[in-house]
């Protein structure tokens, strides 16, 4: 005897899996055309590579061990028949990051994150009632130790046009966010992360892809999670990928982009380690947000530097 | 008499001659679609379902022709593809569980069972919005492509111990919600 919540349930629970989602409209035939048209592309590929030709016995011994070569190409480089096959750039993002290096945070250290950061900022004259948008970049530093504590501390550029800012951070203060005991599996991981209390809970794409930009820009995910977080951005619908995109730096990267109505976040990887190296937050105003990293390192104290490290 | 040929066997053959294999894509496109469908959404598993086959048609030499039945070999393609539409996946389970809220997929007579009915398809959608992925992709290819315990240890690679277990595993669980029923023991012995 099972437990029920409803009269009905403990005698047709499973036909009730059965039934839902249900609901699929009825086959499409233009779309099983297409799939069709698809699969007769892949067999004429193969249909088309050039069979071998019974050799006739002079020359059969003296072509055998070019066979043997040309044999071994085809093998390896299927580019004779078709293009060669890619991954797409998120999964090659994705294969990468599970590969890098485990790092790790000895307690009572600090990650330590630069910055270059820009962004609109509007302000309001008093006197007058106007509001002019200027664009004010500085640089950012922060030192985060795992229990929460650390400094930021953001200088502006040029140097004294404004005031530096500093918050300090004790234990529990700034977000040191630990994935360590999280699901390292896409799906679980995602659940986790658009659970309320993590991240801000975020609770549309955007603020997902934003949310996986922090985690992925710390050096202290690890890589079975950073992996999963590329294969959950992967897995967003509209996500647009240009690979050799170039930062404000100029330096080279995948350009993850995803847009809506209001707004667009850029994320920009660096394809051979998958390290963050820019995001960009764009809004219909035109007014934006932009940081471009310049170094993640793993330091001792707060306002060491890794050159004073060594690391 | 010489009946239709098995998978198998229309498999074995399409190694020598290609254009044999559009014969396993009218076969089984539609069961894989609607799986994939129902799964990952209409467009994304439209999608997923030419790829299953672009990649089944790649992979045939590895399809084991001591099964005749291409379609656990097929659905574990499918599955493997949705390995990289969790967004997708992740959506439409919501959008089941609002959509059984609103009872427009429970095609039930009786007014009090329909609303038994909504409540019971809201639980199960949130259930495997809770599931891990390996459990969901066996109980769904249980539930939704109808495999056997054997066909889903064979799309999967698992042993077929495994499946029985995580399928018993999940029925607890769902059974704590006050969701799925005996069926799933019913087919223990099914292997």
């Amino acid at each position: 005897m099972v437990m029920t919540m409803t009269p009905n349930m403990d005698s047709n629970g499973f036909a009730e899996l059965r039934r839902l989602g249900d609901d699929m409209p009825a086959m499409d035939e233009a779309a099983k055309a297409r799939a069709r048209a698809r699969l007769d592309e892949e067999i004429r590929r193969v249909r088309v590579r050039p069979r071998p030709h019974v050799m006739w016995r002079p020359i059969a011994a003296a072509a055998a061990a070019a066979l043997v070569a040309v044999a071994s190409w085809v093998v390896l480089d299927r580019s004779i028949d078709r293009p060669a096959r890619r991954e797409p750039p998120l999964l090659q993002l994705a294969a990468v990051a599970s590969t890098q290096p485990l790092p790790s945070v000895p307690a009572g250290s600090f990650v330590y994150t630069s910055a270059r950061v820009s962004a609109t900022v509007t302000s309001t004259n008093i006197a007058t009632g106007a509001t002019e948008s200027v664009t004010v970049e500085s640089r950012r530093e922060t030192w985060i130790a795992a229990d929460g504590s650390g400094l930021i501390l953001e200088r502006p550029v040029p140097s004294g046009s404004r005031e530096t800012e500093r918050i300090r951070g004790g234990p529990g203060k700034l977000r040191f966010t630990d994935l360590d005991q999280l699901p390292t599996e896409p799906q679980a991981l995602l659940d986790e992360i658009v659970r309320p209390g993590f991240l801000d809970g975020p609770d549309d794409d955007l603020e997902i892809l934003a949310g996986i930009g922090v985690l992925l820009r710390d050096s202290y995910v690890d890589p079975a999670h950073r992996e999963g977080l590329f294969l959950i951005v992967e897995g967003i619908h509209g996500v647009e990928v240009e690979e050799n995109h170039r930062d404000p730096l100029g330096r080279l990267g995948t350009a993850v982009t995803l847009r809506d109505s209001n707004r667009s976040v850029m994320l920009v990887f660096q394809a051979r380690s998958s390290r963050l190296l820019a995001e960009r937050e764009t809004r219909a105003d035109g007014s934006f947000f932009e940081a471009t990293y310049l170094e993640t390192a793993i330091v001792r104290a707060v306002g060491e530097r890794p050159a004073e490290t060594g690391t | 008499m010489q009946g239709r040929p098995t998978d198998a066997q229309v498999i074995s053959a399409s190694l020598r001659d290609p254009d044999l294999f559009r014969d396993v894509f009218e076969r089984h496109h539609d069961d894989v679609r609607r799986y994939l469908q129902r799964r990952a959404g209409v467009d994304a598993g439209e999608e997923l379902a030419a790829q299953a086959f672009e990649e089944a048609f790649r992979t045939r030499s590895r399809f084991d022709p001591a099964f005749s039945d291409a379609r656990p070999w097929l659905m574990g393609i499918a599955t493997n593809l949705l390995r990289h539409h969790y967004r997708a996946e992740a959506a439409r389970l919501r959008a089941l569980e609002r959509t059984a809220a609103m009872a427009s997929t429970v095609a039930v007579d009786d007014p009090e069972e329909r609303l038994d009915a909504r409540l019971a398809a809201h639980i199960l959608s949130r259930a495997l919005q809770g599931m891990s992925r390996g459990d969901r992709d066996i109980v769904l290819l249980y539930a939704w492509a109808d495999l056997t315990y054997a066909e889903i240890a064979r799309a999967l690679h698992l042993p077929i111990g495994t499946v029985r277990s995580r399928l018993h595993r999940t029925r607890r669980r769902l059974r704590e919600l006050g969701g799925i029923a005996d069926a799933i023991d019913g087919d223990d012995d099914d292997t």
